[in-house]
């Protein structure tokens, strides 16, 4: 069966494309730079992108909606078609059917306008209506209500769309605001790395757990939740059972702080790159965490006693996640290969340490990120800030921030349509006792360097 | 663990598992094998470099020391 896969995988117009790029992440590296070119010419050239990145309007009345809809759905229908194309080359490279993806696709841009709509309403942050949340919790009640239909699932393809919706977000970071905050979140994400690490490991070992089992919840939990999780269970030789058993802890985890972060940091009043600090430290995916900071940052301007920008929010939490933990995912798997193999009793037969998966391994829309923020920070260099904002900000940034938006509300969507809890591996009392030993010694950390060590930096960040 | 043993480890050479019958690196197998994968992260993901699924020891693996288990899949 596999060799059939595999077979399958090797020929026809997906080989031609496998050749762009057979990871994920390379495909949302050439969309998410794509968007970012296309946006920068058509800026150059007096022009802009902006008749593609179509958002519901605000609204008091339904029957605003219905104007948008029909003066707009040329604009609407465009967008579908720009976001099918593109995606529909990435799953056909990764090995997917697009004959299945196509519809699929189509209904899930259909809620993510929903979600939109509801968003956009006067009374969304009355009623605590962020969007991330609302298409997180609308999924999870969804998916674990009734099944979805195979050809459906096909679509959720959360991890693209939220590595697309990060190299977009590039853009909106000045590469200078990346130089300046960087070092400083890469120090606070190395202290948090390394105790939580060693608070779940240690903790795992005192109750028994294989050393393997233990590393791979640690790094689960330490770096990077499940893509840490699967990268050391590869280096390290984990068995399948416990690399099932981490990623439900983690998945659990990660959704409880998906609601929980922003209701403390709201009940605390925690300015937006504060909040988005502490997100990035304490949150275990960057999907989870883009959703929490997203939906914080929704309250800026909206919610009294909440200071900062929304900006804040998602700009600090991906200093702190993906440029301060997520860099680490290839170093944490070659140390922790080589003590596995050195160190460690009973080898585990079919990993080797090995330097090269340093690089294997970076998580290569990163790089994307850092190209984005680059590209349009050169592009803006000569500008005043007077001319940035008249011009640059509604030209040129703010069209990849609403397509930004939307690739992150087909992520969440996908997140909570894909999370039936009654599939997910059972997770013993041990492992899911250590994990939570680290989520606590994480979060209280983590509160201490985002709001009282580094706090007047996260709180001015940008300003 | 001194740097001398690290280096030692990280400049030996081993047979690969790639072409064993119980090795498989197709994501989607990978993703249905490891149930929930797909929700927060993907088999098709950069971090995952080159990781398998070895179905005789029952483990994630990167493929790289071949055991006394290798099995040509043209054997099968």
């Amino acid at each position: 069966m596999t060799q059939a896969v595999e077979a399958a995988q090797g020929r026809g117009p997906a080989t031609i494309l496998r050749a762009l790029g057979a990871k994920e992440d390379i495909w949302a590296i050439w969309i998410g730079l794509s968007i970012v070119l296309a946006s920068g010419v058509l800026f150059t050239s007096g022009a802009s992108l902006r008749w593609l990145a179509v958002l519901p309007p605000k609204w008091s009345d339904p029957s605003q909606i219905a104007v948008d809809l029909a003066q707009n759905w040329p604009r609407y229908g465009a967008q579908l078609l720009f976001w099918l194309a593109a995606f529909s080359l990435s799953v056909t490279a990764l090995g997917q059917q697009v004959r299945r993806f196509v519809p699929a696709f189509a209904l899930l841009y259909l809620a993510a306008y929903g979600i939109f709509i509801l968003g956009q309403w006067e009374g969304a942050v009355r009623y605590n209506l962020e969007p991330p949340l609302v298409a997180l919790f609308a999924g999870l009640v969804i998916a674990n209500s009734v099944r979805l239909p195979l050809w459906l699932t096909s679509t959720l393809r959360g991890e693209l769309y939220v590595k697309t919706g990060i190299v977009l977000l590039g853009a909106t970071v000045p590469f200078s605001l990346i130089a300046l905050a960087g070092p400083i979140a890469i120090l606070q994400a190395s202290i948090i790395s390394i105790v939580t690490f060693s608070i779940i490991f240690l903790a795992a070992v005192k109750f028994g757990l294989d050393r393997r089992f233990a590393a791979t919840l640690g790094v689960g939990g330490a770096v990077c939740g499940v893509s840490a999780a699967i990268a050391v269970a590869g280096a390290v030789g984990a068995k399948k059972e416990d690399t099932s058993v981490t990623i439900t802890i983690v998945i659990v985890w990660a959704m409880a702080m998906i609601f929980a972060l922003p209701c403390i940091a709201r009940a605390l009043s925690l300015p937006t790159g504060i909040a988005g600090a502490w997100i990035g430290t304490s949150e275990f995916a960057d999907a989870a965490g883009i959703a929490a900071a997203q939906a914080y940052g929704g309250f800026a301007g909206k919610v009294a006693g909440i200071e900062g920008t929304s900006d804040q929010a998602l700009q600090a939490f991906t200093l702190m996640k993906v440029v301060g933990r997520d860099v680490w995912i290839g170093i944490w798997a070659v140390i922790l290969a080589i003590v596995a193999t050195t160190r460690w009793e009973a080898q585990a037969p079919g990993s080797r340490p090995n330097i090269g998966e340093i690089w294997r391994r970076f998580p290569k829309f990163i790089l994307g990120f850092f190209l984005a923020s680059a590209l349009i920070t050169a592009l803006t260099a000569h500008y005043s800030l007077a001319d940035y904002n008249r011009a640059a900000i509604p030209g040129l940034i703010a069209p990849i921030k609403d397509l930004r938006s939307w690739a992150f509300i087909f992520c969440f969507l996908s997140i909570g349509l894909t999370t039936r809890f009654s599939t997910l591996a059972a997770a013993g009392r041990k492992p899911f006792a250590a994990f939570a030993i680290g989520v606590a010694v994480n979060l209280i950390l983590g509160f201490i360097l985002s709001v009282h060590v580094f706090g007047s930096y996260w709180a001015g960040l940008g300003q | 663990m001194s740097l001398f043993t690290a280096i030692r480890v990280l400049a030996s050479s081993s047979e690969p598992c790639a072409g064993c019958m119980h090795f498989t690196i197709a994501p989607d197998l990978i993703e249905r094998e490891l149930r929930g994968l797909s929700i927060l992260s993907s088999a098709h993901a950069s971090v995952c470099a080159d990781d398998g699924l070895c179905r005789h020891h029952d483990r994630m693996i990167n493929g790289r020391q071949r055991c006394g288990a290798f099995s040509p899949a043209t054997a099968g």
